[in-house]
């Protein structure tokens, strides 16, 4: 396990209270089932590519889950369908990348839109369905607690039916170990892409290091030598909804892996090397 | 076998035609960067790569001695060593401004959809709750 120092510079304390204040937008209750603790301003972030035929499923199952609650950002990551028209018509916030920069690159510009209009807390989440609306609360609960930066949603316990494919399992359980080995953090799924995050952490993820393509055990890493409190809960999730999936193909599960070896190595020479983030 | 290579000058053809060469290379960078079409953080690659032929060119002996100097028996490999070192000094030159383009796209484009959000944002206040 790695030992974690706080760089300099580095944002140790929580800003005051009164620092709301001069954000462009007061803040307001929301998610009123999340728990007895104050609450904060949520953003719920959806990246999308090309998702016109399960984005809409995606919005309703929020609408029915959270109703009045966080607001929600869909960023259409250079989508060619109408992902950002349905987006629009369902009333949600949309941003539109004006071309692909990839999940990562779509995930980083919902960070920064966070952000910029003053949020406390963002959930990410998939536009294909797979993730619980309803786990939201849960998600975001440790945060709200004080407890956690960032918390991640485990989709392997009793309690969730979902099933993910052996390949896809077996890489899963292996960037987990390395994930546990590195950070001592006892994390079950850090390809998880359910996630809860405060602004301590989207301060240091709108930075240029933040990968454009799949930020997941790097990410973790990256964020546990920074100091930053991670936490995982169990969530629900459900098979996608039929469609195409950024993870298909048989050439992307060898990619992946080599790419995440690479970054992973890259994460702990920076940290040698004193640059975290 | 070293026969061969106890040349101490270039034959006066081959000489004309690496002066013709290098200073060919030298004309056409320093003109595309007075033109603007090469910039000048990029030309200095082709500009050493001009004024290293012309030297070793008109320097028969200095290329023997470097060849000995780095162990290679004929000349002419030392050439195309260097030849392949430079390809692969303008590979990696290609690649990290590949890299910094790609970067600076990545945030141009992030920020143009950010600020129209944040205009369309600002024009219909009430949108973007949970639908």
């Amino acid at each position: 396990m790695i030992p974690v120092q706080p760089p300099s510079g580095f944002p140790t304390r929580r800003p005051p209270p009164g620092r709301h204040k001069s954000r462009p937008h007061p803040p307001r209750e929301s998610l009123e089932r999340a728990g007895p603790a104050p609450l904060r301003r949520v953003l719920i972030c959806i990246p999308a590519f090309n998702e016109e035929h399960r984005l809409p499923a995606t919005l309703r199952s929020l609408a029915d889950t959270l109703p009045g609650g966080a607001d929600v950002v869909v960023v259409s990551d250079g989508s060619t369908d109408a992902t950002v028209s349905i987006a629009e018509k369902a009333g949600v916030h949309c941003i539109s990348l004006p071309i692909n920069l990839g999940y990562g690159g779509a995930l980083q510009t919902g960070f920064k839109y966070a952000l910029r209009q003053g949020y406390d807390v963002l959930v990410q989440m998939d536009a294909d369905g797979q993730h619980d609306a309803g786990s939201i609360p849960k998600l975001i609960a440790p945060i709200q607690q004080a407890q956690a930066d960032f918390v991640v949603g485990n989709r392997f316990h009793k309690g969730c039916p979902y099933d993910s494919p052996f390949v896809r399992d077996v890489g899963r359980r292996f960037f987990a170990s390395i994930c546990r080995c590195l950070t001592g953090v006892p994390l079950k799924d850090p390809t998880s892409g359910f996630k809860a995050l405060n602004r301590r952490v989207l301060e240091l993820l709108v930075r240029d290091g933040f990968p454009m393509d799949y930020p997941d055990a790097d990410v973790f890493i990256m964020l546990h030598l920074a100091g930053i409190r991670i936490r995982e809960v169990d969530v629900m999730m459900h098979r996608a909804l039929p469609g195409q999936s950024m993870h298909s193909g048989w050439f992307h599960p060898v990619r992946y892996t080599a790419k995440m070896l690479m970054s992973i190595v890259m994460t702990l020479l920076r940290h040698l090397g004193g640059h975290d983030v | 076998m070293s026969d061969q290579f106890e040349e101490t000058r270039l034959p006066p053809r081959q000489k004309a035609w690496v002066v013709t060469l290098s200073c060919s290379i030298l004309y056409l960078t320093l003109d595309l960067v007075r033109r603007r079409r090469f910039r000048e953080d990029d030309s200095w690659l082709w500009l050493l790569v001009g004024i290293i032929t012309f030297v070793l060119g008109l320097h028969y002996r200095l290329l023997k001695r470097i060849s000995s100097l780095l162990g290679i028996v004929a000349p002419t490999s030392t050439i195309f060593f260097f030849g392949q070192l430079f390809l692969m000094l303008l590979a990696l030159q290609s690649s990290l401004r590949h890299a910094a383009l790609t970067r600076a796209i990545q945030v141009l484009a992030q920020e143009h959809s950010l600020h129209l959000a944040t205009h369309h944002r600002k024009q219909a206040p009430g949108t973007g709750r949970n639908p």
